[in-house]
């Protein structure tokens, strides 16, 4: 497969994925572009590998946390009263709202790693295994990482939602 | 589940991905700016250690001079290519730019066209010419702020297959066209096939406009005969390196900027490395191979540099200049060369994949004709 038919048959797929990862659009369009400049000067050997996307998607999730972590120093944690003011305090107002919205919203809380981690394990459908295997780290760091996202969001989301999660 | 809301929450964040077109429209001058701000490789750092400056001789400054003409000395003012006999010009495929193709008969008030970007690299949508209408620039970097973007793809092998479909059916002209509109990041966008291998876009950057007036300055839009040439012409490349797109911008015709970028062949050309070099059969040494070899240099003609202040004082063809280097991890890889032409105008060239040498002979034999430039501001 050359450069331009991965472009042309995957790019649809890579902008997505990115925007899943990243929880951002924007920083998404970027990432992705500096990545596609990055593998297409060295296309020869990737595109020799068993599967070019996954290689080009860790080198998307590596952008990802690279870009974190250089803008680390610029960044402003939000704190606990941000985040209640930003989420809905009460049972009784969430309650209202859309699920989806909810945990739209839970998961751009999520620290970068967990996010990436979630993204690939539910949006990718990826074991653990292989999600260590991109990320570079050991299984029991993706476990880590996975419980952390799924404690967190389990308890930042009111049983109410839970509770309705299988509704469509 | 908590497990099933998780993935509808996801699918519903992929669904706000942006459109493949612009993620395609803005491949070009992300490669751009990635060869000021990021190194492509650590490969250049450990050469320019080992390399020896030699003697220099002229810049080829045939024509025109720069403008405003500056006091050259008299080793540096040859009057034609021809008489120099220190390094004998080798031929590089000229960028001769591209054909203009198209303009817009109307847009905004208070916009005008202040750049132009040409590239030829082979992709899916062929070669490529970007004309950018805005309020108005500096002489430096001309990228950024409010933008009005007409891309102009005239080589485009399959335009149904390569058009991003995604947004609203509309009419331009009498052609097929998709609008996209904003989604809350000040971008929109309109594509349209305009002839059997032409796919004209036209894209809002910073800008909130309104769909009516996008629409009318896309079907506006009429053949424009003529070429965009480029002021700087580079006589010499190292072996395996091709210039790739050039860039004109300023605010009037007497204060341009011009830029090059040229890039070493990229090993994807090679069938197999790995047969004929059996360093590439260890995955560690390969990956190691494919980052020496990946190489790319912008020169960079104006007022100004965004290279980094101070750095080794040397002299070429007679002129001041400096090699800054920079120590962060970004670019630590990076090459820079700053040579001061006179007259106010400054040459930077910055790159990876290549050595001082390289660099030298490159900004020795350069062609500077700033001729055509009219179109500056208007």
């Amino acid at each position: 497969m050359t450069f331009e038919e991965f472009i042309a048959a995957r790019l649809g797929a890579l902008v997505r994925y990115a925007t899943v990862v990243t929880w951002d659009p924007h920083l998404a369009e970027d990432i992705v572009q500096n990545v596609l400049v990055r593998a297409q000067s060295r296309w020869g050997r990737i595109s020799r590998a068993d599967a070019p996307e996954h290689y080009v998607k860790r080198m998307v999730v590596n952008e990802f946390l690279s870009w974190r972590r250089r803008r680390a120093a610029q960044s402003v944690p939000l704190s606990g009263d941000v985040l209640a003011a930003v989420m809905p305090a009460g049972p009784d107002v969430i309650a209202e709202r859309d699920e989806r919205d909810a945990m739209l919203r839970l998961i751009a809380t999520l620290p970068p790693k967990q996010r990436a981690v979630i993204a690939l394990r539910f949006y990718e459908d990826l074991a653990v295994e292989e999600i260590a295997e991109i990320l570079g780290c050991r299984t029991v760091t993706v476990r880590t990482h996975l419980m952390r996202a799924l404690a967190r969001l389990q308890t930042a989301l009111p049983a109410t939602l839970v509770t309705t999660g299988d509704q469509p | 589940m908590i497990e099933d809301l998780i993935r509808a929450a996801q699918q519903e964040q992929a669904g706000r991905a942006v459109p493949e077109s612009r993620v395609l429209a803005g491949l070009r001058p992300a490669r751009r700016r990635r060869t000021r701000r990021l190194a492509l490789a650590s490969a250049a750092g450990a050469a320019l250690a080992a390399a020896a400056i030699v003697a220099v001789p002229v810049f080829v400054l045939p024509g025109p001079a720069v403008v405003p003409p500056a006091p050259l000395p008299p080793a540096a003012a040859p009057p034609s290519p021809s008489a120099l006999p220190s390094v004998a010009p080798t031929t590089v495929a000229p960028f001769r730019g591209l054909p203009l193709g198209y303009r817009p008969g109307w847009v905004p008030d208070g916009f005008a066209e202040h750049l132009r970007q040409a590239w030829i690299e082979q992709d899916a949508f062929g070669p490529t010419l970007m004309r950018v209408w805005k309020t108005g620039v500096g002489s430096g970097d001309p990228w950024g702020g409010t933008a009005l973007s007409l891309y102009v793809r005239t080589a485009v092998d399959d335009p149904a297959a390569s058009m991003d479909r995604s947004g609203q059916r509309v009419d331009v002209g009498g052609h097929d066209g998709w609008y996209t509109p904003a989604q809350g990041d000040s971008k929109s966008s309109v594509n349209w096939v305009i002839g059997e291998h032409t796919v004209l876009t036209l894209a809002a950057s910073h800008l909130d406009i309104a769909k009516a007036d996008l629409l009318r300055m896309a079907r506006s839009v009429r053949p424009e005969s003529g070429v965009s040439s480029s002021p700087l012409t580079l006589n010499w490349l190292p072996d395996g390196w091709t210039p790739t797109s050039l860039e004109v911008s300023g605010p009037s015709a007497q204060r341009w900027r011009t830029a090059v970028t040229a890039v070493k062949t990229p090993a994807v050309t090679v069938t197999d490395p790995g047969v004929t070099d059996p360093a590439a059969t260890d995955p560690a040494a390969g990956k190691e191979k494919a980052r020496v070899g990946a190489g790319e240099v912008t020169v960079t003609v104006g007022e100004s540099t965004d290279a980094p202040d101070g750095g080794r004082q040397l002299t070429v063809a007679g002129r001041p200049a400096r090699q800054p280097q920079r120590t962060d991890e970004a670019g630590k890889g990076l090459l820079y060369l700053v040579v001061d032409l006179g007259g106010g105008r400054l040459l930077t060239l910055t790159g990876t994949g290549l050595t001082l040498d390289d660099a030298t002979r490159i900004a020795e034999q350069l062609q500077i004709r700033p001729d055509g430039l009219d179109w500056l501001g208007r």
